[in-house]
């Protein structure tokens, strides 16, 4: 999923997050408690987060001490907290998920096996167990997407078909003006979200829809076995900002479907004429696009709009987005491609004045002038495209005020 | 052993309490991890991370490294870095896995220290302990290595031990604090871990009186009254008479150099439940007990109980279905603790009187902490006392 050798292994920094709290973003599935086992300090950021969501009850954490781990009894604690946690709570889950954290690695556990055991001592609840495990993230899938394939795990197959579609690898909905919904229902379809469902039911009535669109990376690895699994076909289709992928993103979003391609030329006009205004009235500032979203993708499509990108602040580089990291690296010496993550990070100096930034960690590493928030508000296919030109706009004439970031942020 | 918790998120853990101390030395310091231990120290256990830029890293541990014991690596990279940033000491702080895989982080540092000429630390921090551990070793370890006997002592001159953000938050606390003895005529040489640089450090075996403020601070107090005779007070200054009691004590210390743990008269069990960090809890206690004659106050001791510091009554927290049990008992009517605790208070008849605290709910509470020192504290202890202000 990633390459990670684009970038020189070093001792890594973090930068703050800027966070805020958003009401609306749901993280878990309905009707569905998670369980933390983990040395004590694994959980506190899931566990703060949750409470800033105000979602806290969704959740709970068995800690485990060095003792149970070298008298080798850490999963047989797991029953018997699940049993005390369901007398607390005052309704009962659908489904638990048992997250276990680095250290799980090599402590050999049989997650089948505890699976078993729980499903036996309560029959009336679906559990499996997710791993969030960056130390693992050399050999298999990193904790996001484990989450996606354990989420779409607990889907059955089923006989019912629906006039759906999954829009799967998002963390929150994406926002209402995205013409993908308007396009799904001229093509007779609905959309589906895991972050929209208000019930267990609904969520596993996405076992039925006709086809997954993977609008985010993390879920591709999902989608493929949901393909297996459940026999549903996807489409990977991450969000771009590139016109032509959004064009045959539709295009075979109705071919799967069996239907024609449908009318875009609208959306295609409009793009392009916020591009170009905003292209205009940028008048060749310099820009950097950081480690948001996609960035190679995004600096690609941006230099072919005509912007004046000069730096790319990565950290990771998708697989799928080697070919534009190359083509940059190969094509645009004058283009800075720096990792954001590297320790001397912290010693970074501004070199390119008065410059526009797309997203926090760039702009909050170079100090830069102008930012675009990519937080907050999920937007997809030409909409985020219209989105991304608006909010550069605003960004022209506006100055960053980190404090204020810093506030928002930690305020609930 | 294993707890339960459903209400509650995971207090600070040690290796937090380690880098928190040292933010404000010009050292570089390096968390032996994957990412998650790292990211949790500066998101959550490090109000001052946003708008400060310090040299506090993560290693990137990966499971093949882990798994054939390849700390080569992990040096090759600290060094690098070490070369690169010229810090003036390295840390070197274990984690989960590196507890479970048997790393010798002291070993690792011997090693760095040997191939760089840096003076560097290793701290087997585990994350399965909570953060006042880490403070406590990194002190110590601080203080053995960069204080000494001083000929020369300093009357009048005193240290602060256990002064970190997790306990303080990063409002005016520290500095009040420091004010408030050098505004009666002391001189603060060295405030363990607020504010201070190695210079301080060095100097503080010149301190006529060690005031703990925390109870992380009690292991360097001890430490220092052994190897270099300095005599301490344990209390945190608190509201606006207990922060006198604690400035007339010191002063008598100074006379008399006797430690000296700062205790109510006459308390005994029940009525007020105070749930926190055992110092800051004994000191709250006290002032209700003197200033407003609450006797009736324990101490319910998160991070663990020193029984130096605690009365017969007081209670070491096991975990969160003890405060639960404590709760229904029907012996408390007023509690005092972290505002994340209210939820299990249900619909029981129990007066809540939220005291947040870092290392229990992070950034949710962080900027909106109580000031130890002055009027505001005194109108809390007031309303807990029932006096109306």
């Amino acid at each position: 999923m990633y390459n990670d050798s684009v970038f020189e292994n070093t001792l890594q920094y973090h930068n703050p997050s800027p966070a805020r709290v958003q009401l609306e973003v749901r993280t878990g599935l309905p009707e569905t408690h998670r369980l933390h086992v983990s040395p004590s300090a694994c959980g506190r950021r899931f566990a703060i987060s949750d409470l800033r969501h105000g979602v806290k009850e969704n959740r709970s954490h068995l800690f485990i001490s060095e003792e149970d781990i070298f008298s080798s009894c850490y999963e047989d604690l797991i029953p018997d907290a699940v049993e005390e946690m369901l007398n607390i709570m005052e309704k009962q889950p659908r489904a638990i998920i048992v997250y276990v954290t680095c250290i799980d690695n090599f402590l050999g556990t049989d997650h089948n096996a505890l699976v078993s055991l729980l499903a036996q001592r309560f029959p009336d609840i679906k559990f499996t167990v997710c791993a969030i495990n960056p130390i693992a993230r050399d050999k298999g899938a990193p904790p996001n997407v484990n989450l996606q394939n354990v989420y779409y795990g607990l889907l059955d197959r089923t006989e019912n078909t629906e006039d759906a579609v999954n829009l799967v690898g998002n963390h929150l909905p994406l926002v209402k003006g995205c013409e993908i919904f308007e396009i799904l229902h001229g093509l007779g379809m609905k959309a589906k979200e895991i972050c929209s469902c208000n019930t267990f039911d609904e969520f596993l009535s996405m076992a039925n829809s006709r086809l997954n669109v993977v609008v985010g990376h993390v879920a591709q690895m999902a989608a493929e076995q949901m393909e297996q699994k459940l026999g549903i076909p996807f489409l990977s289709a991450p969000r771009s900002y590139k016109i032509d992928e959004i064009i045959q993103l539709y295009n075979d979003m109705a071919s799967a479907l069996g239907r024609g391609k449908p009318d875009l030329k609208g959306y295609i006009a409009r793009s392009r004429e916020k591009i170009e205004k905003t292209c205009k009235y940028l008048n060749n500032m310099p820009i950097v696009v950081d480690s948001s979203g996609r960035p190679f993708s995004l600096a690609k499509a941006l230099l072919n709009y005509g912007f004046n990108v000069k730096m790319v602040f990565g950290g990771v580089v998708l697989i799928s987005d080697m070919p534009d990291y190359e083509w940059i690296k190969n094509n645009r010496p004058d283009i800075t491609i720096a990792d954001a993550r590297r320790f001397d990070v912290i010693n970074a100096n501004n070199q390119l004045g008065e410059c526009l930034c797309i997203g926090f960690s760039g702009a909050y590493t170079l100090g830069a002038k102008h930012m675009v928030d990519m937080d907050g508000g999920n937007a997809y296919g030409f909409y985020a495209i219209e989105v991304l030109m608006d909010k550069m706009n605003e960004a022209r004439d506006s100055t960053v005020d980190f404090n204020a970031l810093l506030n928002e942020s930690e305020v609930w | 052993m294993s707890q339960l918790c459903v209400y509650l998120p995971p207090f600070s853990s040690d290796y937090s309490g380690v880098c928190t101390c040292l933010f404000d030395l010009n050292g570089m310091v390096v968390i032996h991890d994957a990412s998650c231990c790292c990211a949790n120290y500066v998101s959550y256990d490090e109000p001052r991370w946003f708008g400060n830029k310090r040299p506090i890293y993560c290693s990137a541990l990966r499971e093949i490294d882990a798994i054939l014991g390849d700390d080569e690596k992990f040096i090759r990279k600290v060094i690098s870095a070490c070369d690169s940033m010229k810090p003036e000491f390295i840390a070197v702080l274990g984690s989960p896995v590196p507890t479970i895989i048997g790393s010798d982080m002291n070993g690792i540092a011997q090693e760095i220290e040997g191939k760089t000429g840096v003076p560097t630390f290793g701290f087997s921090t585990t994350g399965f302990r909570y953060y006042n551990r880490g403070v406590a070793e990194a002190m110590v370890k601080f203080a053995k290595y960069y204080g000494g006997k001083s000929s020369q002592q300093n009357p009048g001159g005193v240290n602060i031990l256990g002064l970190t953000v997790l306990d303080f938050s990063d409002n005016s606390n520290a500095a009040d604090i420091r004010n408030l003895f050098e505004g009666n005529g002391f001189e603060v040489i060295c405030s363990f871990m607020m504010g201070c640089n190695l210079m301080d450090i060095q100097r503080s075996t010149q301190a006529e009186v060690n005031i703990v403020v925390s109870q992380s601070g009690m292991a360097l107090a001890a430490f220092m009254e052994k190897e270099w005779g300095i005599p301490y007070v344990a209390a945190t200054p608190l509201g606006n008479e207990g922060s006198e009691a604690v400035v007339r004590t010191v002063r008598q210390v100074c006379e008399d150099h006797k430690s000296r743990v700062l205790h109510g008269e006459g308390l005994h069990d029940g009525e007020v439940l105070i749930l926190g960090e055992q110092m800051i809890a004994n000191s709250l206690r006290n002032s209700l007990a003197q200033s407003y004659g609450i006797k009736g106050v324990t101490v319910g001791c998160l991070f663990g109980m020193d029984k130096a510091l605690a009365q017969d009554f007081d209670i070491d927290i096991r975990d969160e279905r003890h405060i639960r049990d404590l709760i229904t008992s029907g012996k408390y009517s007023k509690l005092v603790a972290d505002p994340l605790m209210k939820v299990m208070l249900k619909d029981r008849d129990i007066s809540f009187f939220p005291l947040p605290h870092v290392a229990v709910s992070s950034k949710l509470y962080w900027h909106r902490y109580k000031t130890f020192i002055g009027d505001k504290m005194e109108a809390f202890l007031a309303q807990i006392a029932g006096i109306p202000m």
